[in-house]
């Protein structure tokens, strides 16, 4: 392929994108944060905001392997090739994740003991006791 | 052609070696993800990230790195357009730029590591390290091959006339999978 004839990538659009989503994230767990150290409970539980979050990964991630990495150009070949491994992961992960179970009997960050003793107030503004609670919703 | 650089798919050696190179690195950083997930939801009990991790630093770090994958594509296209002193300038940009990632990355460690947050100390600890250090060393790796292709740059080596070009392209796709790695990582590890 010639030069000329290389897909030009509208980076502006795709920079604005990513910096978006990006941002959605951040004020998102921001907001999740602080509703859950300021109100009585969180506005949403904390598996609705790891969906979220996962959510607005997802099209940053499709950004970044379409334009910057080129694959919505590229030949079928080369899209295979970068996406088997994606789905074989996708497959493998699933029998990995019913370790959860395994573990959820043990706890070794409790048995250490550093939840209890971990002083968070390292931080400016970030002190308190509430900090030193962990967080009991995964 | 027959033999040479480009086979019979039209696609050449190199980029088809780097994507196979990608779906391993896949492999990897999925091992690690996968591990931490389990450790992660096996436990009832986990640190919330904001209460040892400075969310709000790494943020701005994960903004540094989008900038550098936006630099390179700049500085990729302007070589194609003929415009090398651009395009070298945005290698060295995209360079700096992965510097400070890394550097940011150094601070972040040495902060950690005075407040009692260690590899050695819980579970909470070695998955964050193995992940990040992981990611840190392919960052690593890629600001010396950016460096390089800069001094190849101001050289005046690089360009659609060049054999190296085609590197400038290969590690641009190493770039971005590094951006996207993060992507996922920064979700992972600062916000869930």
């Amino acid at each position: 392929m010639a030069a000329h004839d290389k897909p030009v990538v509208n980076l502006s659009v795709c920079f604005f994108l990513l910096l978006l989503f990006t941002a959605a994230e951040i004020a998102l767990y921001e907001f999740w944060r602080h509703t859950r150290d300021h109100w009585e409970e969180p506005f949403v539980p904390k598996f609705a905001v790891v969906l979220l979050i996962f959510l607005f990964t997802l099209p940053k991630a499709f950004i970044v392997l379409s334009y910057f990495m080129h694959l919505r150009f590229e030949k079928s070949l080369v899209v295979l090739v970068a996406l088997v491994p994606f789905v074989i992961v996708a497959v493998a992960i699933v029998p990995i994740l019913t370790d959860i179970r395994t573990l959820s009997d043990r706890n070794y960050t409790k048995a250490v003991g550093l939840v209890d003793n971990f002083k968070s107030d390292h931080y400016p503004g970030k002190g308190g006791e509430h900090d030193l609670h962990a967080d009991e919703s995964p | 052609m027959a033999h040479g650089s480009v086979l019979q798919t039209g696609i050449s050696n190199g980029k088809i070696g780097t994507w196979l190179f990608l779906g391993s690195e896949v492999m990897f950083f999925t091992g690690l993800i996968g591990a931490y997930i389990v450790l992660r939801f096996g436990q009832s009990e986990w640190p919330a990230p904001d209460q040892r991790l400075n969310v709000p630093l790494t943020a701005i770090n994960t903004f540094f790195l989008i900038c550098s994958s936006v630099t390179l594509v700049w500085a990729l296209q302007s070589y194609q357009k003929n415009q090398p002193a651009k395009g070298t300038f945005g290698l060295l940009v995209t360079t700096l730029i992965g510097a400070v990632f890394v550097g940011v990355q150094a601070y972040e460690y040495v902060e950690l590591y005075s407040h009692g947050v260690r590899p050695d100390v819980d579970l909470f600890g070695t998955c964050f390290y193995t992940m990040t250090s992981f990611h840190g060393f392919h960052v690593l790796m890629g600001v010396v091959a950016l460096a390089v292709l800069t001094v190849m740059g101001f050289l005046g080596k690089l360009g659609p006339r060049y054999s190296q070009h085609a590197s400038l392209e290969l590690i641009g796709l190493y770039w971005h999978f590094v951006d996207l790695v993060w992507i996922v990582l920064f979700a992972i590890v600062y916000l869930m």
